[in-house]
C-alpha cells in the first residue's frame, strides 16, 4: 500500500513525511516501483514528481549556490513566512507574495551538479529487459493520465498546499510540449555532445545532488531518485542569458530534464538479470559456474572456428576486471588481441554480434583510417560552452570494446589520428585515458576490456595475443556455425550465461598462502629454462590469469589445477606464437 | 570657466579631471554661505576619486583551493590559485551616471553599483519639479565616470582536482587595475572577494532561488612557472622532514622511485641523484654544469621505458620524447614560418622546454642526426645555438638529460665497444655521467624474491610491507625541491682524497681489459654526484662518504658494462666459472657431491647442460674424476 505513495509521490508530500518517506525508499520494492525516466516518456510524468533514472556521470558542473531557506511576504497581507528551497529550482511564491531579498532566514547552501547521460553502449536486450521490467508502469500509465487528478487529490488531501503550489498537471504537460517550439534549433546536437556514441533513445539529465558525497566520481554509473523538475519558466530565464555558457544548463526541462536528489547510490553492474547486491543468487549462479563455463567454453569454440584455447582465453577476456592499480600499472585487466582473423567478410561483424548478447555493455569499433582520423576518442573540454565534450573512449567501468583491425587498410593517419592512436594504447596497456581540459590533460581511469580482431599482429599493444588457429572444417562453413550458434542460444541458455559472466567478475578472490611457494618456484623453474625470456610481466599475466581462470570456475580461491592451466595456456600459446614466426 | 592665461605649459590633464576641476568650481561659485542646498546636486563621491582602493590578503593566509570556496566564504576575502581558461576583453563600466536635462541643464548623478542599471529619465531638479517642465535627462558619456572592467575565469589546477573528479572554476571580475593582469593559460593567484551575484528586475524573480557567484578581484598575481612549481615546497612540514631524514633515507628514497618496478637499486639511486642534481660552477666565467645525465641501456623489456616515464611523472618540470619525435621541430628548437603573418619564428623544442628541468629521451640511439650534434652542445654547454634563416641566437637548455638505448644487434653484445653496442659516438656517450646497462640475468635468489614480490602484490592488493614502505609521489617532489635549494661546496681537505681516487681509477682502466673509458670527464662526474649527494642530505658540505658512494655508482656503472662479459663470453669464460664455483664449493676436501654442484650452479643461474659440459671438459683435463654413477666428483 506504501508502495504506490512513492509510485506517484509530489514533492509536498514528501516534506510532509520525509522520515517516513526515506524509510520506505530502503525497501527496493518501494524503489522499483518508482517510475524510471529511462523508459517512461517525459509527458508521462509531472513537474515535481518523485522519478527514477539510471545513468553515467559524463560531466560534473560547478556547484550551484541556492537558497535553502527563504522568506516571502505576501503583499497584501503584509505577513512574511519562510519556505523550504530543496529539490526545488523556482520559489514557490503565491500571485501575492513577494520574494524577500535580504532576509535575515535566507540560508545559502550548496548543491552539487552532475550531467548525466544513459549508460552508454548498452546492448539491445538489457535495455529490452529494463523496458518489459518497467512495464507495470507504462501499463498504468494511460490509466493514470485519466485519473491524474484523482491521483493527486489523494496525495493532496494530506496536503494542500500541493494543489496550490503546482500548476495542475495537465496544464504543465501542455506548456512543455509547447516549449519546443522555442528551442533554438542546434540544441538537439548540443545535447548530442554529451554522449560518446551516438544513440538515437540516449537521455540527457542533470542531477542535483545535495548531501554532496565525494565518492562519486566521473563515469560512474549511478541510480538517482528525485524529484522531477520541468517547469517551463526555467527555459525562459535561458532565453534571457545571452551567455553562451549558461545556455546548456538552462536547456529546456523537455529535452534535459532536471533531477533533485534525493538518493543517489553506485550501480556495481548493471545486470537487470540479477539484484544489485546478489548475496541471494549468487549462491545458485556460481554452483552451475562449471556447468554454464561449459556451454560458453562450447559456443565460443564454435564461433572461434574450433580453436579451444582461443575459447579458453575468451573467456578470461569476458570476466576481467581491473583489481588494483598503481602509478603505472592496472592489474586484472586482460585484454585479448586475436590475429589471424582471415576467415574473409562479415566475420568479425558476426563474433560481435554473439559478444553483444552476452555482454551488458559493448562498443564495436571498426578501425578504419577514416574512423581513425575523424572520430573523437578522448573528452575534451569546450570552455566556450563550459562543458566536457564527450569521445568514445569515455565508458562506464565493464564497457567491452571490441576493435576491429581487420578492415585497416594502408592510408596516412592525420595528427588526430596519431594522438587517438595512442589513447587506445595508454587505454589497454594503462587502462586510463586522458582527458584534454586544453591547458592540461587530466588522467582519469577506465576499466574496459579491450578485444582487437586482426589479421596479422596488432598495432595497438594488448596483453595477450593469440594468433586463430581455426580448424580448416570450420573455415569453410562458418556461416553455418553462426547460425547453429545463433539457433542454440535461445532464451534459457543465454540468460544463464549474462547471469553467469556477471556474477562471476564479481566474485571475491583471494590467492591462499600454500601456493605462493608453487608459484614462486615455478617462476624460477620457468626463467631457468626459456633462458631469461620470461620476466615479470609474465608472471603478472600468469597471475591474473590463474585467478581469472579460477574465476570461471567459479571458485574464489586459487587451487594448484587452476595455477597449472593457466601455466599450460600460457605455454600452448606461446609455442603457437613462436611457432607462427619460425614458419614463414 | 575661461582658464587664465598660463605663462609655462600646463600638464596634460584627462577630462575627468577637467571635469573635476570645472565641478568644484562650480560648486564654490554657487555656493553661498548660508544657503540650503539641494543635497542631490552635492557630487557623489565615486565621482570625484581619483584612486582605488584594493585589499591585500595577510601573507599568512594560504590560498584555498578553488574547490573548497563555499557558500561560507560569501562575503569574506579568499585568496585562490588556478589557471585562466577565459578572459573578457577589457571594457568600460560605468560607475556614476551623469544626465543633463534638456529643460533647466541641471546635471543629476546615478551612482551604478551592480552590473545593470536603470537609467533615469525625469529630471528631479527643483527648477523643473517647481516649474512643472518635465525635463528629460540625457546621459552624458564625457561627464559619466567609467572604469575598466574585466571579467576571468579561473579553473584549479589539475593536482589539485581528487581523483575521477572534473575540475572545478570560478569567475572572477575585475575593476580598475586589476584588469589585464593574466591571459588565457596563465597561473595566477587571486585574492578577492567571494559574493553572489545580484540580478534585478525580472531576471532576479526568475532566477530564484538560485545565485550565481563570483569574486570581486583584489589582487590578481601572475604567477611565473617557477612560483607554481616551488610553491607546494613550502609546504614540506618538520615532521615530514624528520621523518625523511632518518637512519637508511637515501636507500628509502631510492626505492620509493618507481616502487612497481622491482630490484634495480643501484639504477634507482642514480636517477635519484639525477632528479636533484649536482652544483653549477662558474669559475672566471668558464661554466661547469650541475645536471646530471644517465644513459639506459639494455635489452629489451627490462622496464626501461617506465623508469623514464616514472621520472617523467615525478619531475617538476620535464619532457619526455623519443628520440624519433614526430614533430618537426625536434629535440631542439626550429625556425618556422608563421603560417599567418609569414614572418620567422623560433619554435623551441623539448630539450628548451624541458631548461632546468629534466629530458627523457627514450630510443636516444634512433636520434635524427641533425639532433645528434646539436645535443653535443646541450649536455656540456647547456645551451642551444641557433643560426637559421638570419635568427642567430643561444637558447638555454638547462636540462638534465635521462636517455634510454637499445642495443644496436637486439642485445648487448660484451664482446663490442659500448659505442659499436649503441651505435652513438663516443664524444656523446662521454658526456653521459653515468652509462647503466640494465641487464636480466637468471640468478635464483633475485628471481625468487621477484617472485615473491609479485604475488604479494596479486594476493593483497598491495606492496609488501616488508620493503621499505614507498614515500608518496608529492611528499618526494617537495624533498626534491627543498634538496635543490642546497649549494653545498667540496671542502679543501677532500681534493687529495678524489684526486687519488681519480688516478686510481685511471690506472686501472689502463691496466684492465675496460671496454669503457675513464677521462677527465668521469672526474667531474664524481664531483656532480658528490655534491647532488650532499645536497640530498640536505648539507652545506660535501664528505668523504658522499665522495666514495659516488665512486662506488660510477665503478658499478662501469660493472654493469664489463660485467656483460659473464654470460655472453660463453666458450672459455662458463667454463672457468663453472670450475670455480665447484672448486669454492669443494674448499678443504677432496670430494664434492654431483647433487649439491648442480644445486649450486643452477643457483648462479649456469644450465645443467653448461654445467655437464664443464665437468667433461674437465675431466678430460683430468682435473677431476667422476664416478660410474655419476653422483660425485673427485679431485686429482
Amino acid at each position: 500500500m506504501e508502495g504506490s505513495k512513492l509510485e506517484s509521490c509530489f514533492l509536498p508530500y514528501w516534506e510532509a513525511n520525509e522520515v517516513q518517506c526515506k524509510d520506505q525508499l530502503n525497501d527496493p520494492r518501494n524503489w522499483n516501483m518508482i517510475p524510471s525516466l529511462n523508459s517512461v516518456a517525459l509527458h508521462d510524468v509531472v513537474d515535481q514528481q518523485l522519478v527514477r533514472f539510471t545513468g553515467m556521470i559524463q560531466d560534473m558542473q560547478n556547484p550551484e549556490m541556492y537558497l535553502e531557506q527563504y522568506e516571502v511576504q505576501d503583499s497584501i497581507t503584509k505577513q512574511t513566512t519562510v519556505k523550504m528551497g530543496k529539490y526545488r529550482d523556482i520559489p514557490a511564491c503565491g500571485p501575492d507574495e513577494v520574494f524577500i531579498d535580504d532576509s535575515r532566514s535566507n540560508v545559502h547552501r550548496e548543491r552539487q551538479v552532475l550531467c548525466c547521460i544513459s549508460i552508454p553502449a548498452l546492448n539491445p536486450w538489457v535495455k529490452q529487459l529494463l523496458a518489459t521490467g518497467t512495464d507495470r508502469h507504462t501499463e498504468v500509465k494511460p490509466l493514470q493520465h485519466e485519473n491524474k487528478r484523482a491521483y493527486s487529490d489523494e496525495s493532496a488531501s494530506s496536503n494542500k498546499a500541493l494543489s496550490s503550489s503546482i500548476s495542475p498537471p495537465g496544464t504543465s504537460v501542455k506548456r512543455v510540449c509547447c516549449d519546443k517550439k522555442h528551442v533554438p534549433r542546434n540544441v538537439r546536437c548540443d545535447t548530442e555532445l554529451h554522449l560518446p556514441l551516438p544513440e538515437s533513445q540516449a537521455k540527457t539529465c542533470l542531477v542535483k545532488v545535495y548531501d554532496s558525497d565525494p565518492a562519486l566520481a566521473l563515469n560512474d554509473m549511478i541510480e538517482v531518485v528525485g524529484f522531477l523538475s520541468v517547469d517551463p519558466r526555467l527555459c525562459l530565464i535561458s532565453e534571457e542569458m545571452e551567455d553562451e555558457g549558461a545556455q546548456f544548463h538552462n536547456l529546456p526541462g523537455s529535452l534535459v530534464p532536471r533531477l533533485h536528489a534525493v538518493s543517489v547510490r553506485k550501480l556495481k553492474h548493471n545486470n537487470p538479470l540479477l539484484e544489485l547486491n546478489f548475496c541471494s543468487s549468487a549462491d545458485e549462479v556460481l554452483g552451475l559456474a562449471r556447468l554454464v563455463r561449459q556451454d560458453l567454453h562450447l559456443v565460443l569454440s564454435q564461433v572461434l572456428l574450433g580453436d579451444h584455447l582461443a575459447a579458453n582465453y575468451f573467456i578470461c577476456h569476458l570476466i576481467s576486471s581491473v583489481f588494483q592499480r598503481s602509478e603505472l600499472l592496472a592489474l586484472g585487466q586482460l585484454s585479448l588481441n586475436i590475429s589471424n582473423v582471415v576467415c574473409g567478410h562479415g566475420y568479425t561483424e558476426k563474433l560481435y554480434t554473439v559478444l553483444r548478447q552476452l555482454v551488458t555493455k559493448s562498443h564495436y569499433q571498426p578501425l578504419t583510417i577514416e574512423n581513425l582520423n575523424k572520430c573523437t576518442f578522448t573528452p575534451k573540454k569546450d570552455y566556450d560552452a563550459n562543458r566536457l565534450v564527450s569521445g568514445i573512449l569515455q565508458l562506464s567501468t565493464q564497457t567491452h570494446l571490441v576493435l576491429d583491425e581487420t578492415c585497416l587498410e594502408p592510408g596516412q593517419l592525420d595528427s588526430n589520428g596519431v594522438h587517438n592512436v595512442a589513447a587506445l594504447g595508454t587505454l589497454i596497456s594503462q587502462q586510463k585515458v586522458d582527458y584534454d581540459f586544453q591547458f592540461y590533460k587530466l588522467e582519469f581511469k577506465a576499466d574496459v576490456p579491450v578485444l582487437v580482431l586482426s589479421e596479422g599482429k596488432s598495432l595497438l599493444p594488448n596483453d595477450v595475443a593469440v594468433p586463430l588457429e581455426p580448424d580448416s572444417k570450420c573455415l569453410e562453413t562458418w556461416n553455418e556455425i553462426f547460425e547453429a550458434v545463433n539457433h542454440y542460444l535461445q532464451e534459457p541458455v543465454l540468460q544463464r550465461l549474462r547471469k553467469y559472466l556477471t556474477a562471476v567478475r564479481l566474485l571475491e578472490y583471494c590467492l591462499p598462502q600454500d601456493l605462493e611457494q608453487v608459484i614462486q618456484d615455478d617462476f624460477v623453474r620457468l626463467r631457468r629454462e626459456t633462458d631469461t625470456k620470461t620476466s615479470a610481466s609474465d608472471l603478472h599475466l600468469l597471475l591474473v590469469l590463474s585467478r581469472l581462470v579460477s574465476l570461471s570456475q567459479g571458485e574464489g580461491t586459487l587451487s594448484r589445477e587452476s595455477w597449472d592451466l593457466a601455466c599450460s595456456m600460457e605455454k600452448q600459446r606461446k609455442q603457437r606464437i613462436n611457432g607462427r614466426v619460425h614458419q614463414p | 570657466m575661461l582658464p587664465d592665461y598660463k605663462q609655462r605649459e600646463v600638464t596634460a590633464k584627462d577630462s575627468l579631471d577637467v571635469y573635476i576641476e570645472h565641478r568644484l568650481l562650480m560648486e564654490q561659485r554657487l555656493h553661498q554661505p548660508g544657503e540650503q542646498r539641494d543635497p542631490r546636486n552635492k557630487y557623489p563621491p565615486e565621482l570625484m576619486r581619483r584612486f582605488e582602493i584594493y585589499f591585500k590578503d595577510l601573507s599568512l593566509n594560504k590560498p584555498i583551493p578553488v574547490r573548497d570556496v563555499k557558500a561560507e566564504h560569501i562575503g569574506k576575502l579568499v585568496t585562490v590559485r588556478g589557471i585562466v581558461t577565459r578572459c573578457t576583453e577589457v571594457k568600460p563600466m560605468m560607475v556614476v551616471a551623469t544626465y543633463t536635462c534638456d529643460q533647466c541643464g541641471a546635471e543629476t548623478y546615478q551612482p551604478v553599483n551592480s552590473l545593470t542599471f536603470m537609467p533615469l529619465a525625469m529630471c528631479p531638479s527643483e527648477d523643473c519639479r517647481v516649474n512643472k517642465a518635465g525635463g528629460r535627462l540625457y546621459l552624458q558619456t564625457r561627464g559619466s565616470k567609467f572604469i575598466k572592467f574585466q571579467e576571468l575565469r579561473i579553473q584549479e589546477h589539475s593536482d589539485a582536482v581528487p581523483v575521477g573528479n572534473i575540475p572545478r572554476s570560478l569567475t572572477v571580475l575585475c575593476r580598475g587595475e586589476t584588469t589585464r593582469q593574466a591571459l588565457p593559460g596563465d597561473h595566477v593567484s587571486v585574492s578577492g572577494i567571494f559574493l553572489p551575484l545580484l540580478r534585478t528586475g525580472f531576471r532576479q524573480i526568475a532566477q530564484g532561488l538560485l545565485s550565481e557567484t563570483f569574486m570581486d578581484a583584489h589582487r590578481v598575481v601572475h604567477l611565473n612557472k617557477t612560483e607554481v612549481d616551488e610553491a607546494p615546497a613550502a609546504d614540506l612540514t618538520p615532521e615530514e622532514v624528520q621523518q625523511l631524514t632518518h637512519e637508511d633515507f637515501y636507500g628509502l628514497l631510492a626505492s620509493s622511485l618507481a616502487p612497481e618496478i622491482y630490484g634495480h637499486e643501484d639504477v634507482k639511486k642514480a636517477l635519484l641523484l639525477l632528479l636533484v642534481g649536482g652544483v653549477d660552477r662558474r669559475p672566471q666565467g668558464m661554466k661547469i654544469r650541475g645536471n646530471i645525465n644517465i644513459c639506459l641501456m639494455g635489452d629489451p623489456g627490462v622496464a626501461k621505458s617506465q623508469l623514464l616515464s616514472y621520472i617523467d611523472r615525478l619531475a617538476a618540470r620535464s619532457q619526455y620524447t623519443t628520440g624519433r619525435g614526430s614533430s618537426g621541430v625536434g629535440l631542439t628548437a626550429a625556425v618556422m614560418k608563421d603560417p599567418l603573418t609569414g614572418e620567422m619564428m623560433l619554435e623551441g623544442g623539448a630539450l628548451v622546454l624541458a631548461d632546468q628541468g629534466i629530458c627523457c629521451i627514450d630510443e636516444f640511439d634512433k636520434m635524427a642526426d641533425s639532433d645528434r650534434t646539436a645535443i653535443h652542445e646541450v649536455m656540456e654547454q647547456q645551451t642551444i645555438s641557433i643560426a637559421k634563416a638570419g635568427i642567430m641566437t643561444s637558447l638555454n637548455a638547462r636540462v638534465s638529460i635521462l636517455a634510454a638505448a637499445n642495443p644496436a644487434f637486439g642485445r648487448y653484445n660484451p664482446r663490442r665497444t659500448v659505442e659499436q653496442n649503441i651505435q652513438l659516438p663516443a664524444a656523446l656517450l662521454s658526456r653521459f655521467d653515468l652509462l647503466w646497462l640494465i641487464q636480466d640475468r637468471p640468478d635464483r635468489d633475485n628471481d625468487l624474491r621477484l617472485a615473491q614480490h609479485i604475488t604479494y602484490v596479486h594476493q593483497h592488493c598491495k606492496q609488501p610491507p616488508a620493503t621499505v614502505q614507498a614515500l608518496d609521489m608529492r611528499v618526494m617532489r617537495r624533498y626534491i625541491a627543498l634538496c635543490k635549494k642546497q649549494e653545498p661546496v667540496i671542502p679543501e681537505e677532500l681534493t687529495d682524497y678524489i684526486v687519488d681516487s681519480y688516478v686510481e681509477m685511471r690506472k686501472e682502466a689502463r691496466n684492465g681489459k675496460d671496454m669503457t673509458f675513464t677521462s677527465a670527464r668521469n672526474l667531474l662526474a664524481i664531483l656532480r654526484l658528490s655534491t647532488a649527494l650532499a645536497r640530498l642530505r640536505l648539507s652545506e658540505q660535501v664528505e668523504k662518504e658522499d665522495v666514495k658512494e659516488a665512486i662506488r655508482l660510477t665503478e658499478m656503472s662501469k660493472d654493469s658494462l664489463n660485467h656483460a662479459e659473464d654470460r655472453h663470453g660463453r666458450a672459455q669464460n662458463v667454463m672457468d666459472r663453472i670450475y670455480s664455483v665447484i672448486r669454492e664449493l669443494a674448499g678443504e676436501s677432496k670430494t664434492v657431491k654431483m647433487a649439491d654442484v648442480l644445486e649450486r650452479c643452477a643457483s648462479k643461474g649456469y644450465t645443467p647442460d653448461q654445467v655437464e659440459e664443464c665437468l667433461e671438459e674437465y675431466e678430460e683435463l683430468n682435473v677431476w674424476l667422476i664416478n660410474q654413477a655419476r653422483t660425485k666428483i673427485t679431485f686429482v
